[in-house]
């Protein structure tokens, strides 16, 4: 066998490694928050367009269901190039699939806010 | 245990005459104190000439008998055929996902290249000492266990993510990196860490124990990776070491 | 070696899958798994809420569609998959953190009790709170 070239990528994963670790420390807590304020405390509710908005008012909500929403996809995100460099052939087309998750996470990241926006803007 | 025969079923595959591997069964009565080596010789001595496999000290510290046996990865040398008596016949195959040079001897080629990117020797800190470098027993200690690594290849063709890639510098590469960084004596820790700082170094570990489960030395390879991942965030976060 | 045949693959004995291969594997297994599962169900909850938000008259047809028991037992499924995703994750990061690696086993077993304690506690909430009569969103 020919020599082969070990390490392909030379791309240092300390920080996607890292902020993988702290974006999942920050959801635990947030998805808690989550729970708590928009099931475990609404059981019963009668779920309208205007009880929605009336509560998206609120920065509290707003500011949990946006940053939930970031961090749900940098976390999944993160994860989804994890698994595609487990192998090779993706990790030679490794700008390929960074800029591909970055499109996708932006677009579903806007998506996301212009759902919500009919609900803030009643 | 005398006079009991057993049935070896091995993977025979010689890449220049064969397409695909198969199995060849032989019976081979067993001795008190038979390992898997053991009966291997017996059918190459007695029964099959042709037969492929590697060995040397028949010890367990060479590295050289890594297989398949009865479906887990082991030394042959090591493995008493008493143990697996309760098998109907003892499956052996070479080492998995490996390159196949003949029967039971696989390809090295790449195991070896991946340990030597990771510069696995010492880089003494000038001066060089007349004698020896000194080192007092407690320095010693962080290096008692990875220093015992035999390489012989179980852990890293039994670590899913070496198979997928083999850009990926595998469990064996990464413990023997680790022996050497925290080597008192060693003088480029820095240098070391650069080598492995990789989507296809540390990082491509998920702790999935695999070899730590098939390490004949019981030395835990996932350890060693973890410990280096903290050194490299450590660096990241608070900077490179000036060197003294 | 490569070799594409089935047989090789999955078949007993097989040269591919060592049984050296133990908890801290399957317990990788399912952190993946349940991992892409999420990710596609962050997916389906966007587009799910996209439709929501055109009119008020769906928005009341979609709340009822949520008050489905099988909507409510999918919602369980999609409990127990964080749970799981949560806990693993909590063990992998204490193996980042240099504690336990020795111990990965009982480890796992230890953070599989305790999911297994907030499944049991998200059971009884949703069942508790309207598995059956709809006012759970």
């Amino acid at each position: 066998m020919a020599e082969q070239r070990i390490a392909t990528s030379k791309v240092a994963g300390t920080w996607a490694w890292f902020l993988q670790r702290l974006s999942a420390g920050l959801l635990v807590i947030l998805l808690a928050t989550h729970i708590f304020l928009d099931h475990y405390a609404q059981v019963g509710a009668d779920i309208t367009v205007s009880w929605v908005h009336e509560r998206l008012g609120q920065v509290l909500y707003i500011a949990v269901d946006y940053s939930m929403l970031a961090l749900v996809l940098f976390h999944g995100l993160n994860g989804t190039r994890t698994v595609l460099f487990d192998f090779e052939m993706f990790v030679k087309r490794r700008k390929a699939v960074d800029i591909g998750l970055w499109i996708l996470g932006i677009a579903m990241l806007v998506w996301g806010i212009v759902i919500l926006w009919p609900f803030i803007h009643g | 245990m005398a006079d009991v025969d057993i049935t070896l079923k091995v993977q025979r595959f010689d890449p220049s005459a064969d397409t695909e591997p198969y199995w060849q069964k032989y019976t081979v009565k067993t001795q008190p104190g038979m390992t898997v080596l053991d009966a291997l010789f017996e059918v190459l001595n007695h029964q099959d000439g042709t037969l492929a496999f590697r060995f040397c000290c028949r010890a367990g510290v060479c590295g050289s008998c890594a297989m398949m046996i009865a479906g887990k990865v082991r030394l042959a040398c090591e493995t008493q055929v008493a143990t697996l008596l309760d098998k109907r016949e003892i499956a052996i195959s070479p080492l998995p996902h490996q390159k196949v040079v003949k029967d039971l001897a696989v390809d090295y080629d790449l195991f070896f290249s991946r340990l030597k990117s990771v510069k696995p020797y010492l880089v003494g800190k000038e001066p060089y000492p007349e004698k020896e470098y000194i080192q007092m027993p407690k320095e010693r200690v962080p290096i008692n266990e990875p220093i015992d690594c035999i390489m012989c290849g179980s852990c890293t063709s039994s670590c899913t993510m070496a198979w997928l890639d083999p850009g990926y510098l595998g469990p064996a590469a990464l413990l023997k990196s680790y022996r050497f960084l925290v080597d008192t004596r060693d003088s480029i820790p820095d240098e070391r860490l650069d080598l492995i700082e990789s989507e296809s170094g540390v990082y491509r570990c998920h702790t999935q124990f695999n070899c730590v489960e098939s390490c004949p030395k019981k030395l835990n390879p996932t350890e060693a990776i973890q410990r280096q991942k903290i050194k490299l965030i450590k660096r990241k976060l608070f900077g490179r070491k000036r060197k003294a | 070696m490569k070799m594409s045949s089935f047989k090789w693959l999955f078949g007993r004995n097989s040269e591919f899958w060592p049984t050296n291969m133990k908890t801290g594997m399957w317990a990788w297994v399912g952190h993946r798994l349940t991992g892409l599962l999420l990710v596609v169900y962050v997916f389906l909850h966007l587009s799910f809420l996209s439709q929501a938000s055109i009119g008020s008259k769906n928005f009341a047809d979609l709340m009822k569609v949520t008050a489905e028991p099988a909507f409510v037992f999918m919602d369980f499924l999609l409990v127990c998959a964080v749970i799981y995703h949560a806990m693993n994750g909590f063990r992998v990061v204490l193996f980042d953190m240099g504690i336990g690696i020795r111990r990965q086993k009982q480890v796992f077993w230890i953070m599989m009790a305790i999911a297994a304690v907030l499944v049991v506690g998200a059971f009884y909430v949703l069942f508790s709170h309207g598995l059956f009569d709809g006012a759970w969103f």
